[in-house]
């Protein structure tokens, strides 16, 4: 086929454990967008990585122009005009837009070595009024807006002579306006007879701004799609497999009958930049999930509610009834408010302290007894059994070191020790991340259990399974914002990502 | 239930044995050193054994152990004081100056508010003004060497009354007072860390403020208190300095915190915080005071004692890294066998 760019054929990589990629076929033109969707943990990562460079297939073929290449590292992809744009912003805050865009690819004196200052200025105004980008190149990146960064970022990787252009989630941390920028940004490049792929989750995007999408499944390509001849929900289906929902066990209804006030009730909570007017009620007994793409705000609202979020938030919280400030976590605590990060190992445990010491840290001052106010150590020692117990933590006893325990038990450990804090609403974000089978079974019978016992359980998670089998209701987020609250038999996988990935029809 | 009871019984074996070795390790190492001195400087001067040198020894590092000890909280929390030894000077000159105009007794209770003032100080410029606290003390130690010069407008204070002075040559049961208060700071100190909501809490700030802030921990408050209690301890070093020596001036403990904090660090205590044992802090008291008494027994030039402490305090530190990564290997590998022979285990 003329004006094929890029052919990769029946690309295979496994890692110990996982087949990420099962011979997969993708092909790109110039001046084409061609998207490249899937849930987490299909392949996409995988692939972009063989394509840039980062690693190397274990079977297949890949052709640039025709020709065979074989990659062994990120610069060899540069040298052959492989571009690849990372989702982290990776400019130096410190320097100018235009020794960002130029560093390590300075333009310098032939017999001095020294960088030729004034054509440098002259090539970055160029490039940055070529793509419409309205800052001066003398601009610190540091005082740039996140969007800005983002354009800098794009344009820094347009600046190399490149014939295919990898993005990787460019719209990520973006808000709609902001968007729409980048998003004219790919299309001029893309006129330029540029081959770019784009990774991304927003659906909408891929409708807006690709030529052709493939879609990959459990590290196989499941579908490619024409943009102008798909829909969303057709994307979705594909994304999704053959899997069945309806075979999945659903939690009885929930109920608030003989309950006067909601556990909890956010109203019009605001945080800059991150949510915008979120308000919902919790029923005492009730499991609630919220979920939404990385960066749609879900965690950030776990915080904002715990009062870990700063101070810039806005908005009011009532617990059973009665205004509550839960101004920080001490005071969320206090009035019976508990969180479990999603970051086991920088926010949730202390390794070098005994699962003792980890349960009680909420609680130590309800352990200071006598006229020296000392701690009752077997009455922490009782505590941090008890949990080991109820939680059936491996471990060889509850003074182990929290280091000694695997994941899944070091995660029952956290769970235990808010729960222990007698808590009325729990806050649990993504409490089954990166654990075993065996310890995510438990945990969300645990959950299920506290939440029959009356505790308001609000689920953070981008599980879709565990919203399908735990919640009462579930609300979707999308840049910050509420799209959808489901309830009952209306929470099913299919429609979850829908709204999460494409937001308001 | 009978198989994962088996199972645990054969994982705890290495995985103790690990703890243990981790544990005690670095306490077996240091104390091994400090005998190694011991013996060394024996050979070199019998005299070192003889009961007036002990005693003399003891007298003399009073005050940097009792100093030592507050800075054994303030590292576990995860924080510096450089601050102290001018805390100390400052302290001891107030305490002086008063004494001598207005009797004893308003000198100490004046000058034991000193050492927890500037420790308010430190605190609230560390956590509020959230400056690092090598530069935060850095700043005060400057200001407080600074007012101990204006408060002795640069002369030696002596002339203390012998009702003050005595205190210095006291002994209890033929032990220095001094070396026995000193021993009373750590015992309380060892209680303070580790039986009390405060010193669990110390640990837990040092070793992930964060995990501590969402265990709602107060986080600043903790802070603030430790550099409270290590500007106490300079304020009770300060006395027990000048009721030893019986005079001071302005310079007086100049550099007092780097042997300190040396002496804490050999004594294991974690430098980004989290660990340590306020009880090893006296070994690591002990080797630093042997070292200048080896080297000026074995006649070594004044002038290299400095270069040999800072040596000494590097191949401590770097042999408490390498402990640590053995430690952690040791502990992995027992994890790995525990959980790689339970499905034997399970199939007996």
């Amino acid at each position: 086929m003329s004006g094929v760019l890029l052919d990769c054929i029946q690309i295979a990589k496994g890692f110990p454990g996982v087949q990420a990629l099962k011979g997969v076929d993708f092909s790109l033109r110039r001046g084409e967008v061609h998207g490249l969707v899937g849930a987490n943990g299909a392949g996409k990562s995988t692939l972009a990585k063989i394509i840039a460079g980062y690693e190397r297939p274990d079977a297949g073929r890949m052709l640039l122009n025709g020709e065979a290449v074989a990659f062994r590292s990120p610069a060899d992809a540069l040298r052959r005009r492989i571009v690849t744009v990372h989702q982290d912003i990776n400019l130096i805050p410190t320097l100018s837009v235009a020794d960002n865009i130029r560093l390590n690819n300075e333009l310098v004196h032939r017999h001095w070595g020294l960088i030729r200052r004034k054509e440098t200025h002259a090539s970055i105004t160029e490039l940055l009024d070529r793509y419409e980008l309205d800052v001066s190149p003398n601009t610190l990146v540091a005082e740039l807006t996140y969007d800005e960064r983002k354009m800098v970022q794009i344009i820094k990787a347009a600046s190399h002579e490149l014939d295919v252009l990898l993005l990787d989630e460019p719209t990520a941390a973006l808000t709609q306006g902001e968007v729409e920028i980048v998003l004219k940004l790919i299309r001029s490049l893309a006129k330029e007879g540029i081959g770019i792929i784009f990774i991304s989750h927003y659906l909408n995007e891929i409708f807006a701004v690709c030529d052709r999408t493939t879609v990959l499944l459990d590290g196989a390509r499941v579908a490619e799609y024409q943009q102008h001849s798909t829909s969303a929900n057709e994307i979705v289906t594909a994304m999704l497999g053959q899997e069945l929902v309806s075979d999945m066990q659903r939690p009885a209804p929930f109920t608030a009958e003989g309950v006067e006030a909601p556990a909890l009730s956010v109203r019009k909570l605001s945080v800059p930049g991150r949510l915008v007017d979120i308000s919902f009620d919790l029923g005492a007994g009730e499991i609630l999930g919220v979920t939404g793409l990385s960066g749609s705000g879900a965690s950030d609202l776990a915080r904002a509610i715990f009062g870990a979020g700063g101070t810039r938030q806005t908005g009011e919280f009532f617990v059973s009834g009665t205004k509550a400030s839960l101004r920080s976590p001490l005071d969320s605590l206090q009035r019976g408010v508990a969180l479990l990060t999603n970051d086991r190992l920088r926010e949730g445990i202390l390794p070098d302290f005994s699962i003792v010491d980890n349960v009680c840290l909420p609680r130590l001052n309800e352990y200071a007894t006598g006229p020296l106010q000392l701690l009752d150590r077997p009455a922490m020692r009782e505590s941090g059994d008890m949990v080991v117990r109820q939680m059936k933590v491996r471990a060889v006893s509850a003074m182990s070191a929290m280091k000694s325990l695997s994941g899944g038990n070091q995660q029952k450990v956290l769970l235990g020790k808010w729960l222990a804090t007698t808590p009325q609403v729990m806050l649990l974000d993504e409490p089954t991340i990166g654990i075993d089978i065996g310890a995510k079974h438990e945990i969300r019978n645990t959950i299920a259990r506290i939440a029959s016992g009356g505790v308001g359980v609000i689920l953070f998670t981008s599980e879709l399974d565990e919203l399908v089998q735990l919640c009462h209701r579930v609300i979707v987020l999308f840049r910050g914002t509420i799209v959808e609250i489901f309830a009952g038999a209306a929470i099913d996988k299919q429609s979850l990502l829908h709204r999460s990935t494409a937001g308001k029809d | 239930m009978a198989e994962f009871e088996r199972h645990a019984a054969s994982a705890s074996r290495p995985e103790r044995l690990a703890t243990v070795l981790s544990g005690s390790y670095g306490l077996i190492q240091s104390l091994a050193v400090l005998i190694a001195l011991a013996v060394a400087i024996t050979l070199i001067n019998p005299a070192f054994l003889s009961w007036v040198n002990i005693t003399n020894l003891m007298a003399q590092m009073a005050p940097m152990l009792i100093v030592a000890a507050g800075m054994t909280v303030v590292m576990i929390a995860g924080e510096f004081d450089i601050s102290i030894g001018s805390a100390v000077a400052l302290t001891a000159a107030i305490c002086a100056v008063v004494t001598t105009q207005y009797g004893g007794l308003a000198g100490v209770a004046l000058s034991m508010v000193v050492g927890p003032a500037i420790g308010i100080i430190n605190g609230l410029i560390v956590t509020k003004g959230k400056i690092p606290s090598f530069i935060a003390t850095l700043g005060t130690m400057m200001m407080a060497r600074s007012l101990a010069f204006v408060v002795t407008k640069g002369k030696v204070i002596s002339g203390l009354p012998d009702s003050f002075t005595g205190f210095g040559g006291a002994r209890l049961a033929g032990i220095p007072v001094s070396f026995v208060l000193a021993v009373g700071v750590f015992i309380i100190g060892w209680v303070l860390l580790t039986r009390s909501p405060f010193g669990k809490k110390v640990y837990a700030v040092g070793a992930n403020h964060q995990v501590a802030r969402l265990s709602g921990i107060s986080v600043d408050a903790v802070k603030i208190a430790a550099f409270v209690l290590v500007g106490l301890t300079a304020s009770i070093a300060g006395n027990v300095l000048l009721a030893r020596i019986g005079a001071i001036q302005a310079d007086t403990a100049r550099g007092l915190e780097f042997e300190v904090i040396a002496a804490v660090v050999i004594g294991g205590t974690s430098l980004t915080g989290g660990h340590g044992n306020i009880l090893r802090t006296i070994v690591g008291v002990f080797v630093i005071v042997l070292i200048r008494n080896f080297m000026n027994l074995a006649r070594i030039d004044l002038f290299w004692q400095d270069f040999a402490t800072g040596l000494i305090i590097i191949i401590a530190v770097l042999l408490d890294v390498l402990q640590k990564r053995i430690g952690a290997r040791l502990a992995t590998g027992a994890r790995r066998a525990a959980t790689s022979v339970s499905p034997a285990n399970q199939m007996k």
